[in-house]
């Protein structure tokens, strides 16, 4: 994959996913503002690690259980050292 | 005692632009209170001018070519001495330059954190808020440390000038940049760190 992630973006993505819960491509991509090709590149590098899973029949969008896990370990992670930074 | 280093990072950002601000008027205002000057180094020789008498009965008692040697000798001392000048103050034309150089890269680089800030604002949740605070933290951090720099690369030139800033202030302000840089460091290396982890649990690296 070409170019370098951020963070921030994938934070937001998990992020949405975990409190809107399953969503179509189309509504996650408005949600995350990114482009088309940014959000490709994104939802690729999400599917490929299995933090998400999209649904073939429908197009819905929703955190695999290791996606779950990864959102709660940052979120515990952020409050013990980010918090302070 | 949340987020107190970034708001530490941040007061003393604003603290490196008011001294900068400070040093170049007490340059430009010069002479003034707040900055005088001394001379450090050897005194100017006084070069006594003398002709030698020419006696057209009594030859002189030195040889003509002992006597040019010697004269070319004071010349030659006083040369040495207006070199030592010449390296101390030989940057001053260029002063006007160096000071709008210095101010311009100290306002840009602020200008560049404000404008993270900024960007950081408009996070929703709160991961990417956080992770946003992170990315401002880090670069508060690189511009305190680069005007602390270039504070510091701006007080010793001026400390070579020979301005003499209240007898000892000139030295404290060096022992106090150098501190924040230490700490600026200190940070820089915690974030990195911190970085490093974090990219470890998004599976980036």
């Amino acid at each position: 994959m070409r170019g370098r992630l951020d963070l921030v973006v994938i934070a937001r993505m998990i992020e949405i996913l975990y409190v809107e819960g399953a969503m179509k491509k189309t509504q996650l991509q408005m949600a995350s503002r990114l482009n088309y090709k940014t959000f490709t590149r994104y939802l690729n590098w999400l599917t490929e690690r299995k933090l998400i899973d999209v649904d073939s029949e429908d197009g819905y969008v929703k955190l695999t259980r290791s996606g779950l896990e990864t959102y709660q370990t940052l979120v515990a992670w952020t409050r013990r050292y980010l918090e302070k930074i | 005692m949340r987020r107190s280093f970034l708001t530490l990072a941040r007061v003393i950002v604003a603290l490196n632009i008011l001294l900068t601000i400070f040093l170049i008027i007490a340059t430009t205002t010069y002479p003034s209170t707040m900055l005088s000057r001394e001379m450090r180094g050897l005194p100017p020789v006084k070069i006594v001018a003398s002709t030698p008498l020419i006696n057209a009965t009594v030859p002189p008692h030195i040889p003509a070519t002992t006597q040019t040697n010697e004269t070319l000798d004071k010349h030659a001392e006083s040369t040495s001495v207006g070199d030592t000048l010449t390296a101390y103050y030989g940057a001053e034309p260029y002063l006007p330059q160096i000071l709008a150089l210095i101010l311009g890269l100290i306002l840009g680089v602020t200008s560049i954190a404000l404008f993270s800030e900024f960007k950081a604002s408009r996070g929703r949740g709160y991961l990417e808020r956080t992770f946003q605070k992170f990315k401002v933290a880090r670069t508060w951090y690189i511009v305190g440390l680069i005007s602390t720099s270039i504070l510091l690369m701006y007080t010793v030139f001026i400390h070579v000038l020979n301005y003499s800033l209240y007898g000892l202030t000139i030295y404290l302000l060096l022992v106090f940049e150098l501190s924040i840089l230490i700490f600026f460091t200190w940070r820089i290396m915690y974030i990195r760190k911190l970085q490093n982890e974090l990219l470890k649990i998004m599976m980036l690296k």
